[in-house]
């Protein structure tokens, strides 16, 4: 049980982050839980490679998160104790940059290829571990991410025209 | 990572286009390090722990609808399950514990043999979402008919109801959406299947019509 212990600890901070990003610092806390608590149930299933128990847990989180979106997760006092931490005005990290913009057209795009953007820029994974995440082929996954790019060029240039002068400064 | 970054304009956006997250801080590592111990099964609570689920009747989402007759969602015994798959165990609110087989999958050759991968993944319960289950079945009302065919309402309050048996319903649902789920997501979005649950519950607290030898 050890090895579960010291995979969580190895990433919880950023199955965490992955989490915020996707459901808000409010309820990533919750779904966190849910990650550790299947991933202890899984034991058995840990690989033994830090670098695949890291894909394993990131798969279960991805799991979780489906289900969080279906409906309401349950509060748990740590979850609570977690989320108030997160929410200290002095403790909370800006975002990266305004981004509403960049958001905006990866949020518009088709969900497979937004999430290959999100994990590749928000995660920092490798088209080779984000094959493995999102099962399918890395060549599969490489057209993903090549056609997202076209088409996230194609928007952010589109929204750049149509900005105002002085937001159009902001942007460039 | 080299060769996906031949725009790097674009990919300066892209990477500071990240949603706002908590900051690291000694606090957070504690409380994340003992979340990660904390839920290890052993040391969490009956009442914190998620439900492992069970369904205890005859279960198909071709036969079994939202708000269908009580006689068709009840707590049904079957009297042997001649191939079962997996076991399943649930607390209900009383503290009474529910266990048994499910197994006798239905289906053609594909849908039955996704449908059994589905029921012996040990993660499948994970992705049943009671709670929303539960109020899925209250918005869609259930009836029951008496024997002098009378259609009642089975709702909190009159004596058709009881925690024990809603959070079965629930139990159930839950489960039924997420075999359905789990099967289009394995390319079966609308096939036909069913499963059996031999799931006995001593000591739960049901309406007198759910009782052994009361109408069903």
């Amino acid at each position: 049980m050890t090895e579960v212990v010291r995979a969580l600890d190895a990433n919880s901070a950023d199955l965490l982050a992955y989490l915020e990003r996707r459901l808000g610092v409010h309820d990533a806390p919750d779904v966190l839980s849910e990650v550790m608590t299947v991933a202890w149930r899984r034991a058995a299933d840990l690989p033994a490679d830090p670098e695949q128990a890291r894909m394993w847990l990131f798969g279960i989180a991805k799991g979780a998160l489906a289900n969080a979106r279906r409906g309401e997760v349950r509060r748990a006092n740590l979850a609570d104790r977690l989320r108030a931490i997160s929410f200290e005005r002095a403790n909370v990290s800006a975002p990266a940059d305004t981004g509403l913009t960049t958001r905006e057209c990866i949020d518009a795009l088709p969900a497979q290829l937004a999430e290959v953007i999100r994990l590749v820029h928000w995660e920092g994974f490798s088209l080779a571990e984000i094959a493995q995440l999102e099962q399918v082929s890395p060549s599969t996954v490489r057209s993903r991410y090549a056609r997202a790019k076209e088409l996230l060029r194609e928007m952010l240039d589109e929204s750049i025209a149509t900005v105002t002068p002085l937001r159009r400064a902001a942007v460039l | 990572m080299s060769d996906m970054r031949e725009d790097s304009f674009l990919d300066t956006q892209l990477d500071a286009s990240s949603p706002l997250t908590s900051a690291n801080s000694a606090e957070r590592s504690a409380a994340l390090a003992e979340m990660a111990r904390d839920t290890e099964p052993s040391n969490v609570s009956v009442l914190r722990r998620r439900r492992p689920l069970v369904i205890g009747s005859v279960v198909g989402v071709a036969l079994l609808g939202i708000g269908g007759a009580a006689v068709a969602s009840g707590a049904v015994s079957l009297p042997f399950m001649s191939d079962p798959v997996t076991t399943v165990d649930y607390t209900l609110p009383s503290g009474a514990v529910c266990s048994g087989p499910l197994g006798d999958v239905e289906g053609s050759p594909e849908v039955a043999a996704a449908l059994r991968e589905v029921l012996t993944d040990p993660a499948f319960p994970d992705t049943w979402d009671i709670e929303a289950a539960a109020a899925e079945l209250e918005a869609g009302g259930h009836t029951l008919t008496l024997e002098d065919g009378t259609e009642v309402e089975v709702k909190e309050g009159t004596p058709y109801w009881s925690a024990d048996a809603a959070y079965q319903s629930a139990v159930e649902w839950a489960a039924v959406l997420a075999v359905s789920e789990q099967l289009a997501l394995r390319g079966f979005p609308d096939a036909i299947w069913s499963y059996d649950g031999d799931i006995a519950c001593p000591g739960a607290d049901y309406p007198e019509w759910m009782e052994p030898g009361a109408q069903s």
